[in-house]
């Protein structure tokens, strides 16, 4: 307690005095800069899922590691080190194209990802009962569907005698059946269809967290609907968008099932040279190589994302 | 800045800053709000009091345009604002939350009104920090609200919704998240700037101490509905209901039946009260505060009297609270810290009171 509470007042100057004790009184900062998180050692009940951790992500993380600067024929370690594998990778233009591809697919993606999910997820936050459990459910569904079946359904969809295409025809916007499977075209769509959900989620839940008050705050101080949405709204979902951005992108970049289903082939992806590597050339070291090399650039993608989260209102928690 | 100036008398002839007519909200089945009518005098700070779920919040975000009457008006300095959207009404508004824009500067956030109306940054950012100056807060213009107590927080959201001088300011419990003390202060520094800006203000809340320090006018709602409405001293002392009078402070409540020359038969005596015509069974009711506590009857004085036993007392500080047990009922009296009058439990003791100090309910008031 500071002196103002003990010392006698005279009525005269108590409100001078209380003006002042606001300030230091009982009141202290809601959120002091300095404030640093106590360590403290897990409990023994975290035992099994650190060790299953040790062991089952950054053992093989560290093999393949180690199997990437490997100089034995077959990645066998204990032959020598070499850096040859990751120089095969960027010296040759056909290997950089593949890496721009992924990277590109991983981009538009994200980005179409966003646009979609950001509308939904606002105009469900402002739906009510029934209506909001249902769009929810409906984002989610895909999630729920596994992911043979789902590319599946859009090769039929999306075949030169498919439905699509018997559509284009009808509306006369086309002559010949346009071709969408088997490209690049075919991949992103897919992928988008398989990450909304998670673009969706993470949008939705930064909407959510922000206050009724807040916007009704910049409502009634003379906010119209469209500065209410880019002054405020916009904002605070910035941690949002960037945590469901970097979620889709990581997932998109490295995702080997769509790509080789629906991209047949013709839409080599970084993740199907590193299956290709390790399944039919059978050169580990390589597909080592290369799977470290996507782990790299998918990780400055990452800390790029928490460097900008941080600069964010409410990010950094 | 005009508005920084002092208030000049307001001519009688300005409509009212608010003026609500029949005002209904039902939410489903419920009746939030059931009959409201009142106003605000252009300068005049209304209380809205009430326990929670009295229709009191509904009422503010009604005048605020947050939510739409089922039926009733409202109308702003004479303009009904019923098809008027909530930023289009020029009211400022401190929410019990602060509701402080968490990703601009304390700076930012005063000035917002006014960027939002299309002042030039510049002297946006001049007039919101005179308004910080205004709550003391000109030197924290450049931190983030979250590096704020709670305190400064608040006087903070008060410079945001009166730096683009509104016609009216809403508060909804402005202070319930603070603690006592800075409640107090806070409480004065608001009063301070609202009669020197001559604000007109409703303000909601349900601590009574708050309405009778702040309100040039008490409205007490109940149910959705007005239970009263009138000067602090008004409802506090005149209640009409045993709600609004156990509401407002503590209260003895004495069954008692009319006689004639404004006299009532209570089970331990006879005594003085004003009374309406055709009073019959009803409840006088007493504050603690105005009862005197008298070791002997020539003490009394002429006044009402009662002779009891004294049960036990507790200090309170300022004051100290006596129970007296008298007939079957147990009095509340109230002493006055620099007037305690020591006493003992089971000491014989006579109580005293003026007249105008009791006041009659009838049998469906004092329900």
């Amino acid at each position: 307690m500071n002196s103002a509470a003990n010392r006698p007042v005279r009525n005269s100057d108590a409100r001078h005095v209380c003006a002042a004790a606001s300030t230091s009184v009982a009141d202290e900062p809601t959120h002091k800069p300095t404030d640093k998180p106590r360590r403290a050692w897990p409990p023994a009940i975290l035992v099994p899922v650190v060790v299953a951790m040790l062991v089952l992500l950054a053992g093989p993380l560290i093999l393949i590691a180690l199997t990437s600067v490997s100089s034995g024929p077959a990645g066998e370690l204990g032959r020598g080190w070499t850096l040859a594998h990751f120089g095969r990778f960027l010296s040759d233009p056909y290997y950089r194209a593949v890496m721009l591809t992924t990277l590109r697919i991983g981009a538009i993606v994200t980005l179409c990802s966003l646009l979609l999910a950001y509308p939904f997820a606002w105009w469900t936050l402002r739906q009510r009962g029934w209506l909001r459990a249902a769009l929810l459910f409906a984002a989610l569904a895909p999630l729920m569907v596994t992911v043979s079946i789902r590319t599946l359904g859009w090769i039929v969809l999306l075949a030169d005698k498919g439905p699509l295409n018997a559509l284009l025809s009808l509306s006369g916007v086309v002559t010949g059946p346009v071709r969408m499977i088997y490209t690049e075209f075919a991949v992103v769509l897919g992928l988008i269809e398989a990450l909304l959900p998670f673009m969706i989620l993470a949008v939705f839940t930064a909407l959510q967290s922000i206050p009724r008050d807040v916007l009704r705050a910049a409502e009634i101080a003379g906010a119209t609907p469209r500065q209410r949405f880019f002054k405020i709204v916009l904002p605070l979902s910035l941690p949002g968008v960037a945590a469901g951005s970097v979620l889709v992108f990581t997932l998109a970049a490295s995702s080997f099932v769509t790509p080789r289903i629906l991209g047949g082939g013709r839409t080599p992806t970084v993740a199907n040279l590193v299956v290709d590597q390790f399944l039919v050339t059978l050169n580990w070291p390589f597909g080592a190589a290369i799977g470290v090399l996507l782990f790299v650039v998918i990780g400055a993608v990452m800390a790029l994302e928490r460097a900008v989260s941080r600069r964010l209102p409410g990010g950094a928690q | 800045m005009n508005y920084l100036t002092e208030n000049v008398a307001a001519p009688t002839t300005r409509p009212a800053a608010v003026d609500i007519e029949n005002l209904v909200k039902r939410f489903d089945t419920q009746l939030a709000v059931d009959r409201v009518s009142l106003s605000v005098a252009p300068g005049e700070i209304v209380c809205l009091l009430g326990p929670s779920g009295c229709g009191k919040t509904t009422t503010l975000n009604l005048v605020a345009g947050f939510l739409r009457p089922d039926s009733g008006h409202v109308r702003l300095s004479g303009r009904r604002v019923d098809d008027l959207p909530p930023h289009r009404r020029q009211i400022g508004m401190v929410f019990q939350s602060y509701a402080l824009f968490p990703h601009m500067t304390v700076l930012d956030n005063a000035a917002f009104g006014l960027t939002v109306r299309g002042v030039p940054r510049r002297q946006a950012r001049a007039q919101a920090l005179e308004t910080l100056a205004l709550v003391q807060l000109a030197e924290y213009a450049q931190r983030m609200p979250q590096q704020l107590s709670g305190g400064q927080q608040q006087r903070v959201s008060i410079a945001r919704a009166l730096a683009y001088q509104p016609d009216l300011l809403l508060l909804d419990e402005p202070f319930s998240s603070l603690d006592a003390r800075l409640r107090i202060s806070l409480r004065d520094e608001l009063k301070q700037i609202q009669r020197r800006l001559g604000l007109s203000a409703l303000f909601v809340t349900h601590d009574q101490e708050e309405a009778l320090q702040l309100a040039d006018r008490i409205v007490v709602m109940h149910a959705g509905r007005i239970a009263q409405q009138g000067t602090p001293h008004d409802v506090y002392f005149r209640p009409n209901t045993r709600f609004v009078a156990e509401f407002l402070g503590e209260a003895n409540f004495l069954p008692v039946t009319a006689q004639a020359d404004h006299q009532v038969t209570g089970d331990a005596g006879t005594w003085q009260v004003s009374l309406p015509a055709g009073a019959a069974q009803g409840t006088l009711m007493l504050r603690p505060e105005r009862i005197a506590l008298c070791l002997n009857a020539d003490e009394a004085g002429g006044r009402n009297r009662v002779t009891g036993r004294v049960l036990g007392s507790h200090f309170r500080g300022a004051s100290q609270g006596v129970d007296v047990q008298v007939g079957g009922a147990v009095w509340r009296v109230t002493q006055a810290g620099f007037n305690v009058v020591k006493v003992e439990p089971g000491q014989a003791v006579v109580l005293a009171w003026l007249p105008e100090d009791g006041r009659w309910l009838d049998a469906e008031a004092g329900q």
